[in-house]
């Protein structure tokens, strides 16, 4: 029974020691981590939406629910940006959105910018983790010669375009990495799919122009 | 042994890596860019000190407050107590690498937690640190973590070079180089360890 005692308090007051170390820290690193993740989708933004101004977040009360189904809270999130030319938020320039998707071996995160009529103009890969010197091949972005992988292919495409060559779209995928290529533009496609009706542009507008 | 052996030991003599042959599943991970390999040893080499030291003074203590058996019991749970105070220096690096280091946070990923299951920490926390006085085990950890963070660059320096043409992400060969893919891959690792294994063991062999 000493033992037992013994034992408990050793671990209690390691744990009880290194929890308060680390709640500390973490109270002091928080807004640190934040501002990065600020500061890098804003530098993002940036790169896809060049001539905007103002950069207007539109979010949407999403509902955060439990295991069984039923509604918690709702959350404020972040759906999509709209992209103004002017300081005043006036003349509408484009939208920007963040895409998801799975990637080989991590989830692929992309800054997409689009136009009024829906077709892409930049986009920008933020976050993945996938195979050194393969996937990550991804972030590069030379100028588009018709042959190898660039972020600039996907300049004018519309939603329909968004396949890869081996899926039978126009969209050159990275050599010896098309999980990864499919993965990015699949990610856009059905993001695209979910957000135009929300930007209130319709299928046909985005398909004109082709 | 004087401290400066101690730490000279884990650079060559007793290199965690190429001589104990531990940690392999990060040094496969990680030293596929000569960056990576120098973030990751600094983050290993920092953990490493530290819990050496908090743990070679855990011990001193308790065998200063504690009776015989007691010090007995407590062996019990030294495992768990070590695993506690590593895995708290590894989120302290964790936390502070995401926020002051993001790129680097960013391509080490998954690897910077994974340093609490690393082997040569806990190895030298349960093989060194709890049976050493203080400044042995900060002079173990040192020299471990250099030793790690050297193995790491050795493998990192010659599988940029082959495999993506670069040093530190600077291109030295020119745009014809076609990079040898399977140097990025781990089985590049596998065959460019085996291959620093035997040219240690070939060494050793001379030298008898």
């Amino acid at each position: 029974m000493r033992n037992v005692v013994r034992l408990s308090i050793v671990m209690t007051i390691v744990t009880l020691l290194t929890s308060f170390l680390l709640a500390e820290l973490y109270s002091i690193t928080k807004p640190r981590i934040e501002i990065q993740k600020m500061a890098k989708t804003m530098e993002a933004l940036k790169i896809v939406q060049p001539e905007a101004k103002v950069l207007v977040p539109v979010t949407k009360r999403v509902p955060v629910r439990d295991g069984k189904g039923n509604v918690l809270f709702e959350k404020e999130e972040v759906i999509y940006y709209k992209a103004f030319a002017r300081e005043d938020s006036s003349q509408l320039v484009g939208y920007a959105f963040k895409s998801e998707g799975n990637g080989y071996s991590s989830v692929i995160e992309t800054m997409v910018g689009i136009d009024t009529t829906g077709h892409i103009k930049r986009i920008k890969i933020l976050s993945q983790k996938e195979t050194p010197g393969l996937g990550t091949l991804s972030e590069n972005s030379e100028p588009f010669d018709g042959k190898k992988w660039s972020t600039q292919q996907f300049e004018g495409k519309t939603i329909e375009q968004m396949k890869v060559d081996k899926d039978g779209g126009p969209i050159v995928s990275i050599t010896g990495a098309t999980i990864t290529s499919r993965a990015i533009t699949n990610s856009i496609r059905t993001k695209l799919a979910v957000l135009l009706p929300e930007m209130g542009i319709s299928k046909d507008k985005n398909a004109e122009g082709n | 042994m004087s401290l400066f052996a101690e730490v000279i030991k884990g650079i060559y003599k007793e290199n965690p890596v190429f001589r104990l042959v531990l940690g392999l599943c990060p040094t496969l991970a990680v030293s596929t860019s000569l960056s990576n390999a120098i973030g990751m040893g600094a983050a290993a080499t920092f953990v490493l000190i530290c819990s050496n030291t908090i743990i070679s003074l855990l011990i001193l203590l308790f065998s200063k407050i504690l009776s015989e058996e007691g010090r007995k019991s407590i062996d019990k749970i030294r495992i768990p107590v070590f695993i506690v105070i590593i895995a708290c220096f590894v989120i302290i690096v964790e936390m502070v690498m995401s926020a002051y280091f993001p790129a680097l946070s960013e391509s080490l990923g998954i690897f910077i937690p994974l340093i609490v299951v690393n082997c040569i920490i806990l190895g030298r926390a349960e093989g060194f640190a709890s049976k050493n006085s203080v400044l042995p085990s900060i002079a173990d950890g040192i020299g471990m973590g250099l030793g790690f963070t050297a193995a790491l660059c050795a493998l990192a320096v010659v599988r940029e070079f082959l495999g993506s043409g670069n040093i530190l992400g600077h291109p030295v060969l020119g745009a014809g180089f076609k990079p040898m893919l399977i140097m990025i891959l781990p089985p590049g690792a596998f065959f460019l360890i085996g291959i620093y294994l035997g040219i240690l063991n070939w060494f050793d062999l001379r030298k008898k």
